[in-house]
């Protein structure tokens, strides 16, 4: 063994961290059995390893998981309510679809019903659109009862959605 | 059933978008993620906070997780960010490791080593207290090598550090923690 090797504190713990090369381990190895008093701080510090190992976890407080899930579905549900192309947005597309399609269709029918029937040679009558008419048109009301009925539809879709996630999390 | 599900097997069903996996992930890792975010923020509420993001930052980006480092390591660096930043938030500037300000007070050569003779309970609320007494960089290398037993390698992974500079900030923890040890429990010290 080398003379001029001093085992000191660092260089125990360092042995006892196992970050020493095989050739540093050995000398350590060496000068503990040259001198014993040495091995009694061996095992102070491999002591003081133990206890930091076996040091109790600090527990959160009660329900910080489901706070984490209730936080992490919502988190969802805002990224599937804002990202188009995802999710259920199909729906609203189809209904704005649906909705457009009638207006143009009512439109074409209240002209076709105010039209002239015989065209006049001299000056042709332009078509007066009547608000009365236009309001009192059934496919106007059935149209409107349909959307009304799909928008509820999506909704109480929506609430039954939330509601089966919130009882999924409860029995986690 | 949650307890015999391998780590492997949660992450690949969080990653397919199921929420019970990613509920049984929580409560797995809760209370690992809750210690090592109170270790540097200091303070259980906050702690809380912490904790709660780190899991959502995690869940957010569990998709692009491959496998290539231990989940836990990958865990524990989002741990580290996230408090991190919060840190950064709270204070502008954060208490160096390296500060001259806290001075390292070596081990007095006519002092036994006390610590050892602690009794079991004792050592450990010392030990807890004195860990929290320590800045969020020594505390949280000293949980991360002793308590969670994560190597020099992925410590320098979670931390962004060299294993030089680990090996050095993990000395320099425990000699703090000694001096805290002795300075503030003496009276736990047979």
């Amino acid at each position: 063994m080398e003379n001029n090797f001093f085992l000191t504190e660092d260089i125990l713990w360092d042995y006892a961290d196992d970050f020493l090369s095989p050739e540093e381990k050995l000398r350590v190895d060496v000068y503990l059995k040259q001198y014993p008093e040495w091995r009694a701080q061996l095992d102070a510090i491999m002591a003081e390893k133990r206890s930091f190992a076996a040091m109790p976890l600090e527990k959160p407080a009660p329900g910080f998981s489901d706070r984490v899930m209730v936080a992490w579905a919502s988190e969802q549900a805002h990224v599937r309510a804002t990202s188009p192309g995802k999710g259920k947005d199909w729906i609203l597309y189809v209904i704005s679809a649906v909705f457009g399609l009638f207006i143009c269709s009512a439109m074409v029918m209240i002209g076709l019903q105010g039209a002239p029937e015989k065209m006049p040679v001299e000056m042709p009558q332009v078509p007066v659109a009547e608000w009365g008419k236009i309001a009192s048109n059934p496919v106007l009301h059935y149209g409107l009862y349909f959307i009304l009925t799909v928008l509820a539809l999506k909704v109480v879709d929506q609430y039954f959605h939330q509601r089966q996630m919130l009882d999924k999390l409860k029995t986690q | 059933m949650s307890a015999t599900l391998s780590d492997e097997t949660l992450i690949q069903q969080a990653q397919a978008g199921r929420q019970s996996a990613f509920a049984m992930l929580v409560k797995r890792y809760e209370q690992y993620v809750f210690t090592l975010a109170l270790r540097f923020v200091k303070n259980r509420e906050d702690a809380h906070e912490v904790a709660q993001d780190c899991f959502l930052r995690a869940f957010r980006y569990l998709p692009d997780f491959r496998g290539e480092a231990k989940f836990t390591t990958w865990l524990y660096r989002i741990v580290y960010s996230t408090s991190m930043n919060f840190l950064r938030k709270q204070t502008p500037d954060i208490q160096s490791l390296d500060d001259e300000a806290r001075p390292i007070r070596l081990k007095d050569e006519g002092t036994a080593d006390a610590s050892a003779h602690l009794e079991r309970n004792d050592r450990n609320a010392a030990l807890q207290q004195a860990i929290s007494l320590l800045s969020s960089d020594d505390s949280g290398i000293i949980t991360l090598f002793y308590l969670y037993e994560q190597s020099l390698e992925e410590i320098c992974e979670v931390m962004g550090l060299t294993m030089t500079n680990a090996k050095t900030k993990l000395c320099r923890a425990r000699q703090r923690l000694k001096s805290v040890l002795e300075d503030k429990f003496a009276d736990q010290i047979m």
